[in-house]
């Protein structure tokens, strides 16, 4: 019995200086880490611009405004003569109540379908907040998870010389990321 | 016969005084020295957190965001980064007595260890995603003169291809202790 008392005893003063020890021979530092996921950003192309096919009895602008308003096309200047009409729509989709902006280029380049001859479309959009050199600057808070941006264009024709009739397309390069 | 007796038993009585007076001479005092090294109890004197900013995650494309022990910030896969890529880079600083011998390893709460440096980060409505640290001081190191020893943290978080958006958090620990 005074045996199993001792050894008893001995085990206990094991066990209070295994569990003293780390209290003082280490210490742990907590730290946190954070990151803010979002959804991916992207553009979703509802319909192309396009500028109406004319024909040319004199030289001016021809214009899809960025809700499909057309001008330069009366009188004996410049007639439509087919096919769509209409401005470019896109959707931007992302993380809902998030701030993106959008770049739209000031303007692009058309090239005439089997031709090498090109054409330059200015271009105009709804949420035109401001011009910069390096293109229009669209922006604000998504209230949804989606935003709606129409693009407009206007062709110089009488700046245009040389024109040689034809098909003529180009590529609009829309970029949208978050602030 | 009897007197022949008596002369051994006196001469034994002599050899027992002769013993006696033996032991009395050779008296000798040992000296044993007793040694402690006290160390200074290991503390976390600071540190900083580890953040990711903020990512924007592909739906169809895994991949992870990861800050450098120099708080450069990348990603891979489909996480793009979004805003400022100045990220403040985390560390801890330890303290305890100077020029020892300490080894530096992950930990859990309540300094468990964990191999691997793993850790859960999340959001709000309990979606998770997965942080691993490291860290070059990881393993045996000396705590410098005036007794610290910085750690720096490095740390990736791979983020699931459409992760649910949010802002995730969660601890990670650091256990520095005497060798």
């Amino acid at each position: 019995m005074l045996r199993a008392m001792k050894t008893s005893a001995l085990l206990a003063l094991v066990v209070v200086l295994g569990a003293g020890e780390p209290a003082f021979a280490g210490a742990t530092g907590q730290g946190t880490a954070s990151v803010t996921i979002e959804q991916a950003a992207g553009i979703n192309v509802t319909s192309s611009l396009s500028l109406p096919n004319v024909t040319m009895t004199g030289l001016t602008t021809v214009s899809v405004s960025n809700v499909g308003a057309t001008s330069g096309l009366n009188g004996s200047v410049m007639r439509v003569v087919s096919g769509p009409i209409g401005n470019a729509a896109l959707t931007v989709s992302g993380q809902a109540g998030d701030a993106v902006s959008m770049a739209v280029p000031e303007s692009f380049r058309v090239i005439r379908t089997g031709g090498t001859e090109t054409l330059t479309v200015k271009t105009n959009t709804n949420l035109e907040y401001a011009l910069g050199p390096g293109g229009v600057s669209v922006g604000g808070a998504l209230s949804a998870d989606t935003m709606s941006v129409n693009v407009g264009g206007a062709l110089n024709l009488a700046a245009a010389g040389g024109l040689t009739p034809g098909a003529y397309q180009g590529l609009l390069l829309v970029v949208v990321q978050y602030n | 016969m009897n007197t022949s007796h008596l002369l051994a038993a006196a001469a034994a009585i002599g050899l027992v005084a002769a013993a006696t007076s033996a032991n009395a001479q050779a008296t000798a005092t040992g000296t044993g020295t007793a040694s402690v090294q006290i160390l200074k109890a290991l503390s976390v004197s600071s540190h900083h957190d580890l953040p990711f900013g903020k990512v924007a995650i592909s739906s169809d494309t895994a991949g992870t965001v990861a800050v450098s022990e120099a708080g450069a910030r990348t990603s891979t896969g489909g996480v793009a980064l979004v805003g400022s890529n100045s990220i403040t880079a985390a560390d801890f600083t330890f303290n305890g007595e100077p020029n020892t011998a300490v080894t530096v390893s992950y930990s859990n709460s309540g300094g468990a260890a964990n191999a691997g440096g793993t850790y859960t980060l999340s959001d709000s409505a309990s979606h998770n995603v997965t942080l691993t640290i490291s860290s070059t001081k990881a393993g045996s190191q000396t705590l410098d003169s005036s007794g610290n020893i910085t750690v720096p943290i490095a740390g990736s978080v791979a983020v699931p291809a459409a992760q649910a958006g949010g802002s995730y958090s969660g601890s990670y620990y650091v256990t520095v202790a005497y060798n």
